[in-house]
């Protein structure tokens, strides 16, 4: 459906960022894309009322007692993979009721209610129309659901951990909860629309095993690829806002953050190993890359609740992505390394040469370090910051205005934001400043574009 | 090694030297600082309280003794910049009524000066290191002066508390004038409000004296030479005319730096210590002390804070370590009916981790950790600075034990006498009522030992040579070319942070010693 995406809405997303800040491709071609759709749906009434589904009688809501706790169990650790809470809980809702806002470039789609109401939640579905809606994006009454459920990568699940989340889901508590009318332009208010969308890009194969890969790279692939749906937002969408597998893993932009690229385009200094996302994705940082934010500190919350076996597979075969560090890429890590070791460092310039750096040094320097200083528990090194070498400033400007983790009672890195306290112009020049000092990449463009669009 | 003979040498490169320093080297003279630290660089400042510790250190060592032993909390220094390198930069000023409290109450001292001597100052400081606040907000309090060259600073949410809860209980609260600018400022930088300047601001948007009188100084070829401790003033055969000093270099070689004019710019408690062990057979009791009144009249402000734990997030990381607002309100020297003595308030002011522990010293372990938790949320703080009189039995005096260089140690007798007591009571109650008001649910006011700040006298100034040590300009009565200065000149210490008034006192000092060079360099 045009450039509907599942769009993670993170503590630092807010979700209510407005059409523009949900950068997609398709943004400009808007008329074609219509006429695209058009096309489809009609092409779906000819191939035979191919819209058309059946729906699933009610039923009445399940005793919890009548799932066994394993399943249950199980299920709650599939559910956390799955980041399902994010989308559907709302800003200080109960979890799993919904309501939650996904802002997209055609409209605003609210996260439908999934706890056990028989009303206004997912009490009256029976397990094959769960199975089904998570398969095929399509609702127990028959409606087809808007891809921003990302089933397009749970069609993969197997059906017995589908059967599990149901599980864990109708052994919550019952929240009634009716989750506000989506707001969406026409035609993208046809949902029978969206079956042709699928006729094109929803894969109902499933997973197939790459019998030459080990059993944790595959069980990583599964996730990856399925349930953890990892590429919708690090997989840039095409015109139709579906993911371009032709540039699978390449990074996008999404609710004004950038999702970096996972493969061999990936910017980091550093390569990643597995055992390094491993620690990343269990942590939430890596000294050598960075420190979880925005969407992403949502997914990592989410996976504290995985066993880390699941972690390492997920990390092992997010590693394989990019393939071999070349040479060239090894290097690349090395001189960070020793930049990040105080190699080459300057004493800190004069603020009329670079005024950014004494503002680097008043609200920085003191966790981050400085030229021959580091702190006794340093914050990331700003050298080996994967943010800092990012083509766009979008993430370094919303970690600057908002900080890190102020989640209460939550451990892990912590940074305060200094949106209250710092001018665009001190944010500008401090930017330009870590860039030019900690990294060998060019001069960030649209910076002030970017601060600008952030404070929003 | 001989050093060559200098118009100036300045003992201690902290705010009085600096200002001394700077106006005189402008005046075309040789000056040499000798500081007892490091030649600490706005490059060295880090805002981290690891790091900043290292230029706390609270100057030389001390014996403490009395009921109110004087206890370090960073209102001292050591190296280049001195205190002034990680102070809080508040700026209130000296209100006329300090200047005549023997007049006025019959009570202490007098100054030999009025609030109209340095008000000029207060002015020509205001333009030359950089003061933003709001000048005529403060009118309803003092004699209208000059604007700031700077409008208020940003005021932050723990501001706007404190505002709405003073105002809810009549207490009159006005923009802060400190030392920071708001705006860029003579080529430094706005401030950042990161809320670190405790630690060294090391933007230059705080006006510590390594961006202000010390950098004019640097400029006009003034020499700071830095691990230089000074030991004694030398004094010519007769014993009337100081020739120089004796210090200790940095590898402890004993050096000697004559100078047509010596000051004493050293930590209030150590000039007199130096003073007393420059002692010759011509001045037995120690240089400059006709009078025997040399470490004599020290006085320390008091403290009373109020707390508040807000529900809400006020950022209370954010922000100045000096204040976002403050009062005169209290200043009145006979504002409570059983107390004495002069209060000044300020409220809003930023916090780091030990703040956050510090706030509550009674606390241990988790439930520590809890307060903690909701401190690093919703902490916020007034407070108010309290007056002592002067009194003659709180003293600098030497001991027999000696330091490294066999210098005798000295100790600080220090006790507080009834008013002051009453006084820190009745502001603890004062402030507890603004606290209350603030609608937090959980406000405290610790009454534990009662605490000791800014360090003032010892080497007061008078009209003559019988009761005091200086006169207004700091020129020794004993010794025409021995200058002392800095807030040990004081004779009373008001309630308002010193700093803006011991550089007021010092560049007034150091225009009349240029005026009159002739004569009292000879």
């Amino acid at each position: 459906m045009g450039c509907l995406r599942h769009y993670p809405l993170g503590r630092g997303g807010r979700g209510d960022s407005g059409l523009s800040e949900a950068r997609c491709d398709a943004r400009g071609n808007m008329r074609v894309i219509r006429g695209l759709l058009i096309a489809i749906a009609a092409l779906g009434v000819i191939v035979g009322g191919y819209a058309w589904r059946s729906s699933f009688a009610p039923i009445d809501r399940p005793q919890a007692s009548s799932f066994p706790v394993e399943n249950v169990k199980a299920g709650a650790v599939l559910a956390a993979i799955g980041n399902c809470a994010t989308c559907h809980t709302r800003d200080g809702g109960a979890a799993y009721a919904g309501g939650r806002p996904i802002v997209t470039p055609f409209g605003t789609i609210h996260a439908t209610n999934i706890t056990p109401d028989p009303s206004t939640g997912i009490g009256g579905w029976s397990e094959p129309a769960f199975i089904r809606a998570v398969r095929e994006g399509v609702s127990r009454d028959g409606r087809h659901l808007y891809p921003a459920f990302p089933y397009d990568h749970m069609a993969k699940m197997a059906e017995s951990d589908i059967k599990n989340v149901y599980a864990f889901l109708m052994t919550r508590r019952a929240q009634v909860s009716a989750s506000p009318a989506n707001e969406l332009a026409f035609p993208f208010n046809i949902r029978s629309l969206v079956a042709g969308w699928k006729l094109f890009f929803l894969d109902r194969g499933g997973f197939t095993q790459d019998a030459s890969k080990t059993a944790e790279w595959n069980r990583g692939a599964y996730l990856v690829e399925g349930l953890a749906h990892c590429g919708s937002c690090h997989t840039p969408r095409n015109v139709l806002g579906a993911e371009d597998k032709s540039r699978a893993y390449a990074g996008a932009d999404v609710q004004g953050w950038t999702a970096p690229a996972l493969g061999a385009t990936s910017v980091a200094a550093v390569p990643w190993t597995g055992e390094r996302l491993a620690e990343y994705l269990g942590k939430g940082r890596s000294p050598q890359h960075g420190v979880a934010a925005g969407p992403m500190a949502d997914v990592i919350g989410n996976l504290a609740q995985v066993p880390d076996s699941d972690i390492k597979a997920m990390a092992t075969y997010v590693a394989s992505l990019a393939g071999a560090a070349t040479k060239e890429r090894q290097e690349r890590g090395a001189r960070a390394i020793a930049r990040a070791g105080g190699e080459g460092a300057v004493t800190r310039p004069a603020a009329a040469a670079a005024p950014g750096a004494s503002v680097y040094a008043g609200a920085c320097a003191g966790c981050h370090g400085e030229a021959g200083r580091q702190p006794l528990d340093p914050a990331l090194n700003l050298a080996l910051s994967t943010t800092v070498r990012a083509a766009s400033p979008n993430n370094l400007v919303r970690v600057v205005l908002g900080g890190i983790g102020r989640t209460d009672n939550q451990p892990g890195p912590h940074m305060p934001g200094f949106a209250n306290a710092l001018t665009d112009k001190q944010i500008g020049d401090l930017l330009e400043y870590v860039r030019a000092n900690f990294t060998d990449r060019p001069v960030f463009a649209g910076l002030d574009v970017a601060i600008r669009k952030a404070r929003q | 090694m001989a050093n060559e003979k200098v118009d100036v040498v300045i003992v201690g490169a902290g705010a009085s030297g600096s200002a001394f320093a700077a106006t005189l080297a402008k005046a075309g003279k040789k000056v040499v600082l000798l500081d007892s630290g490091p030649d600490w660089k706005n490059e060295d400042l880090i805002s981290s309280e690891m790091w900043g510790r290292r230029i706390r250190p609270a100057g030389p060592p001390f014996l403490h003794e009395g009921k109110n032993p004087f206890g370090y909390v960073g209102q001292a220094g050591w190296g280049v910049g001195g205190a002034a390198l990680h102070y809080f930069a508040n700026f209130p000023r000296y209100l006329p009524t300090d200047f005549k409290m023997k007049s006025e109450h019959n009570k202490g001292l007098d100054w030999p000066i009025s609030y109209e001597d340095v008000a000029p100052y207060y002015d020509k400081v205001a333009d030359e290191v950089g003061v933003s606040g709001d000048a005529k907000s403060e009118e309803i309090w003092r004699p209208a002066g000059k604007p700031y060259p700077m409008p208020p600073m940003k005021v932050f949410k723990a501001g706007q508390i404190w505002k709405k809860a003073a105002d809810s209980v009549g207490m009159r609260l006005v923009p802060a004038a400190v030392g920071m600018n708001s705006v860029e400022y003579k080529g430094r930088e706005a401030c950042i409000y990161d809320g670190w300047c405790s630690s060294g601001c090391p933007t230059g948007a705080l006006a510590n004296p390594l961006v202000t009188y010390l950098a004019e100084a640097r400029a006009a070829k003034a020499e700071v030479r830095p691990m230089s401790t000074v030991t004694r003033v030398l004094t010519n055969a007769e014993g009337t005319r100081a020739i120089g000093v004796e210090y200790f270099d940095g590898k402890r070689e004993r050096q000697v730096q004559e100078a047509s004019i010596v000051i004493l710019a050293a930590w209030t408690g150590q000039n007199p210590r130096i003073l007393l062990n420059s002692a010759t057979d011509k001045h037995p009791n120690g240089l400059a002390n006709k009078s025997g009144l040399v470490g004599k009249y020290i006085m320390t402000h008091h403290i009373a804070n109020a707390w508040a734990m807000m529900d809400e997030d006020v950022q209370p990381h954010m922000g100045t370590v000096g204040a976002q607002y403050m009062s005169y309100d209290r200043y009145p020297k006979t504002t409570n009916p059983n107390a004495f003595g002069s209060s000044y308030i300020v409220a809003g002011t930023s916090f780091k981790m030990h703040d956050y522990a510090g706030s509550r010293g009674d606390l241990f372990g988790p439930e520590l950790a809890a307060h903690m938790k909701k401190a690093a949320k919703g902490l916020i703080r007034m407070n108010m600075f309290g007056e002592e009189k002067p009194n003659a039995e709180n003293r600098v005096e030497l001991v027999t034990q000696k330091d490294e260089f066999g210098m005798p140690l000295a100790k600080i007798v220090h006790s507080y006498d009834e008013d002051a007591v009453a006084l820190w009571n009745a502001n603890i109650d004062a402030g507890a009522k603004v606290a209350k008001a603030t609608g937090a649910k959980e406000t405290w006011s610790p009454r534990g030992g009662m605490p000791t700040s800014h360090l003032h006298g010892g080497t007061i100034m008078g009209k003559d040579g019988g009761s005091s040590v200086v006169d207004s300009y700091g020129q020794t009565h004993d010794i025409s070319n021995l200058w002392i200065a800095g807030p040990g000149v004081f004779p009373t210490e008001g309630a308002s942070n010193p700093t803006y008034t011991i550089f007021a006192v010092a560049r007034r000092g150091a225009d009349q010693l240029v005026s009159k060079w002739g004569s009292v360099a000879g």
